[in-house]
């Protein structure tokens, strides 16, 4: 030890070139021999407040760090505020004390350090208060030897000295910090990249090496017993944050392999990316009020009795020191990739602070960038590869909706399942997979395509169940939502999901996809992982992609449907007129040619005589038939071409319409073959009202539709029946209408049926077996002929005597175009 | 052996049958001075009556196109599924089709007698276009025989 006292400002230069050359934080110690021995003193203690939310005077003192001679056996012990060192804190006025009461002095020490002083005959302390951190916060002890008691100028030189101790301390943080930092960067810059194929064992070795060789370096510079590094890779394993490299001293205790956020104070600083700094986790429970005001809802939750531990491990004589910890959060572009963490210091200074806690969260950031970086370049990677696979699936769905769409009947479950198969394998966390598509007529989804093996779980009936599974658009499903919004649902914790019929209750994550076409919306595609942690960011970009791909295909589909139904009802169309034209001529050809026949053969019967009325009666049949057949014929052309039916109003007077009837019901007679034996007879009286009722018509167009439903009264009545003319008035809806009606007896009318009688083309199915000719027009060209008129053609369903009863309804009165 | 000629006629309108039946005996008379006719008026009746048409030892048989499958009534047969596809349109073919195929019948000469254009008809059938005059038909049915007997043993 050296004796005299030197003047101050040789104190100071000493001490400037001593601090200076520190490059360890440890270095405080040798600060503080140099102040030490500048004052004759056996050692050297820097005390400093507990941080805490107390009043300062009910906080302790805890050293940061000391200088003794010889080998200093207490380590952490700690000082009551009422001591002369906290006396000279609140006070802000130097202590000291010699012989005789630095008895005091020492009963406030714990017992090992009272024993060491007095084995060293320390027998006096001065103490000096000065602000470490901003604020009278810290005092620098000096403790001397007999006979060398402390006096009122040694304790001005100290606070002269300790003045300079914060900024010494701090630039010797920040010095050493500075030369970690440096030379992390240096070692990430050596070691290059992380290696691509991180599965690769020697890829992987070298990874680790530098994390390692990272953790060293940290645990060296703040000379911490335990230092960690957590990551994420968010491809094997997103969410859970593994233990990379460490220096984990406390031998027979396992280290927590992985962290979740808001697990632990780890997973408290990566949840809320800020970092996290405890001064002696020894005293949580009793900061733990403390440590919630600075980090609210924190949870230390390790499995560790970490206090045995530093005992088992640092075995000191006396109290252990803080057990400070301190962890940076490893985070690149907002996004946490995991942690790096210090625990327990082996030396002064003791526990961590806000410097070195700013040191470690650059070091972290350099962690960050270059794991980082190979997260990035391994998610492009991967991201590319996706994005090809899943523009190769597209281009080849598009090839299969080419050679789909081709069809006549597109197989959109096909399409649906090859799109369900492309999202399967660019997204492989996507398990559960469905098209649902709108069942328009009960408003509700329901399973178009199904993919994953989860739908095939259970037995044959469960499985059913699961595919039939409808949801209504009313019913507060995702899918129903995703149908009102028309936009895409990601629900990155499904568990908590606020949509209701969920099928599989395991699932996490779920993506919901608009299946639409521009405004109109058809279903959704879904995408449902059961596996912990969210779908990669491009998840959602694919489903919406295939999505809309889908809804551009079903758009398509449907709009072949609807072609493929009007090429259909076209070419029903077409061949039902080729059908009524062939029928036309049929019809028209057989009777001018038997006409023609009959007209030669009464020609030579009147020549030989033997001409009788039954010949001319036919001819006369013949020759109505084909005038019938040529109006309907000219009114088909005319009604096929737009034309509207121009109406010739007559008045119909009693005598010409039973003349007109009788010979409709005698010529019409004549054409049917004698052995089915029909009767037609007409009911005259029936036609009284016209003489007290006005009723006008078309009278050749009357004579038509009156010809049309007798011919078909000929052609469909049951043989051995009869077929009756009659008239009279009937009212519908409130009106009073004359009619004609054509009674017979033939195959039945039913409700269903009627209405499609007066369709162009249609013929009822017993109907078309019970004639040879005829393409089901003529009860159409009735109705139209009826509609010009103003009236129409009244069906009436078969009774129960089986009869059938077709009406032509004439409104009475002047027709308005004759007003 | 008898000379009476024995023609089908599968011909749904009566008076045409009639018709037919009068003028084909008059263009025939000089080589047949007497033709009977077994008039089938329904596609259903031919059916019906096969077994009797095959044994009947017909010379040729008329065959009109466009034919109803059976008289209206509550007892109508039912149709089998080609008759219910393709309708009256072309039954008079289909009748051909049975005597074509039928070994009884498989030899007969068959001429269809119908309004409709040769076009819209398949080719290789002898078909004749009803017209007033009878005689293309009598000469079309008296070369049938004449090639039919010149093939008999």
């Amino acid at each position: 030890m050296q004796t005299g006292a030197l003047p101050l400002a040789q104190r100071l230069t000493r001490l400037f070139a001593v601090a200076e050359k520190q490059d360890k934080l440890s270095g405080i110690t040798q600060i503080l021999q140099v102040i030490a021995r500048s004052f004759n003193a056996e050692g050297c203690i820097l005390w400093e407040v507990r941080p805490g939310r107390e009043p300062i005077q009910k906080r302790e003192l805890f050293p940061l760090a000391e200088y003794f001679e010889g080998e200093w056996p207490v380590g952490g012990q700690h000082l009551g505020m009422s001591s002369r060192t906290g006396t000279a804190i609140l006070e802000g006025a130097p202590q000291w004390a010699n012989a005789k009461d630095f008895d005091g002095i020492k009963e406030a020490l714990p017992e090992a350090a009272g024993a060491y002083l007095e084995a060293r005959n320390v027998q006096a302390a001065c103490s000096v208060a000065f602000n470490l951190r901003g604020g009278v916060d810290a005092a620098l002890n000096l403790y001397r030897s007999n006979p060398r008691p402390f006096r009122k100028q040694d304790a001005h030189y100290l606070s002269e000295v300790a003045s300079r101790v914060p900024y010494l301390y701090h630039s010797l943080v920040d010095r050493v910090g500075l030369e970690s930092l440096n030379s992390v960067t240096q070692l990430i810059r050596s070691a290059g990249p992380v290696p691509d194929e991180l599965a690769d064992e020697s890829a992987r070795k070298t990874f680790l090496d530098v994390l390692n060789r990272i953790v060293e370096l940290v645990a060296a510079t703040f000379d911490s017993l335990e230092c960690s590094i957590y990551l994420e890779d968010p491809l094997l394993e997103p969410g859970s944050y593994r233990l990379e490299a460490t220096k984990w001293p406390w031998i027979g205790h396992r280290q927590p392999q992985t962290y979740r956020k808001g697990y632990g104070l780890t997973g408290y600083c990566i949840e809320h990316q800020i970092p996290v700094r405890i001064f002696d986790l020894g005293r949580y429970d009793e900061d733990l009020a403390f440590v919630n005001e600075q980090y609210p809802g924190i949870k230390w939750s390790d499995p560790i009795d970490l206090r045995r531990c530093a005992t088992e491990l640092l075995k000191p004589k006396g109290e252990l020191p803080p057990l400070s910890f301190m962890c940076a959060p490893i985070i690149l572009d907002s996004r946490s990739l995991g942690s790096l963490r210090c625990a327990v210091t082996r030396t002064g200074p003791y526990y961590f602070d806000d410097r070195q806690v700013r040191f470690l969260c650059m070091v972290a950031d350099q962690v960050a960038e270059w794991w980082g970086g190979y997260l990035s370049i391994r998610k492009a990677r991967i991201e590319s590869s996706r994005w090809r696979k899943l523009v190769e699936g597209v281009s080849r769905l598009n090839s299969l909706v080419h050679d789909e769409l081709k069809k006549r009947e597109p197989s959109e479950p096909r399409i649906f399942q090859d799109a369900l198969r492309i999202a399967a394998e660019v997204n492989p966390q996507a398990e559960i997979l469905s098209v649902r598509l709108v069942d328009e007529a009960t408003r509700a989804l329901y399973y178009a395509a199904t993919h994953g093996e989860r739908w095939q779980q259970g037995s044959p009936k469960e499985i059913a169940e699961r595919k039939d599974h409808r949801y209504p658009l009313s019913g507060g499903s995702a899918g129903a939502h995703v149908i009102q919004t028309k936009k895409l649902l990601h629900e990155p914790d499904a568990q908590q999901s606020r949509f209701k019929g969920e099928l599989f209750p395991d699932v996490r994550a779920k993506i919901v996809a608009p299946v639409s076409s521009g405004e109109k919306i058809f279903g959704v595609l879904d995408v449902r992982a059961t596996q912990p942690g969210s779908f990669p960011p491009y998840a959602e970009l694919v489903s919406e992609l295939l999505a809309r791909q889908l809804g551009l295909y079903h758009f398509l589909a449907l709009k072949i449907q609807e072609l493929n139904k009007s090429q259909t009802t076209l070419e029903k169309s077409l061949q039902t007129q080729q059908r009524i034209y062939e029928d036309f001529q049929h019809q028209m050809k057989t009777p001018v040619m038997m006409a023609l026949q009959l007209a030669q053969s009464a020609a030579r019967g009147f020549r030989s005589g033997r001409l009788g009325a039954s010949d001319l009666a036919v001819l006369r049949g013949v020759c109505r038939k084909a005038d019938r057949v040529s109006k309907n014929m000219a009114v088909f052309a005319a009604l096929a071409s737009g034309e509207p039916l121009k109406v010739k109003w007559k008045v119909v007077r009693y005598e010409e319409a039973v003349r007109s009837l009788s010979d409709s019901a005698e010529d019409h007679a004549i054409m049917v073959p004698p052995e089915r034996e029909l009767r037609l007879t007409t009911d005259d009286e029936s036609l009284r009202v016209l003489q007290t009722t006005s009723v006008f018509a078309d009278h050749d167009l009357l004579e038509q539709a009156l010809s049309n439903l007798l011919d078909n009264a000929g052609k469909y009545s049951y043989p051995r029946t009869k077929i009756t003319l009659k008239g009279g008035l009937t009212r519908r809806d409130g009106q009073t209408y004359f009619y004609i009606g054509v009674v017979n007896k033939g195959f039945e009318i039913g409700a269903a049926e009627r209405p499609k009688l007066v369709e162009r083309g249609f013929r009822g199915s017993k109907a078309q077996l019970a004639t040879g000719e005829g393409a089901g027009i003529g009860l159409w060209i009735v109705d139209q002929i009826m509609r010009a008129h103003g009236g129409f053609l009244d069906i009436i369903l078969t009774s129960d005597r089986g009869l059938n009863e077709f009406r032509l309804l004439f409104r009475l009165g002047v027709p308005k175009d004759l007003q | 052996m008898s000379n009476e000629l024995r023609l089908l006629l599968i011909e749904d309108d009566h008076l045409q049958a009639q018709g037919i039946q009068a003028g084909l005996r008059d263009q025939l008379a000089r080589d047949y001075p007497s033709v009977a006719f077994d008039v089938v008026p329904t596609e259903s009746e031919f059916y019906s009556r096969f077994e009797q048409i095959a044994s009947a030892g017909f010379a040729a048989a008329i065959v009109d196109v466009m034919l109803r499958w059976a008289d209206p009534s509550p007892q109508m047969p039912e149709p089998p599924t080609e008759v219910l596809e393709g309708g009256f349109f072309r039954a008079g073919l289909r009748c051909r089709g049975k005597l074509a195929t039928d070994p009884r019948t498989s030899s007969l000469p068959v001429v269809i007698y119908t309004v409709l254009e040769e076009s819209r008809l398949p080719a290789g059938i002898d078909i004749v276009v009803k017209s007033t005059d009878l005689s293309p038909l009598a000469d079309r049915i008296r070369r049938q025989l004449a090639q039919r007997k010149s093939v008999q043993p």
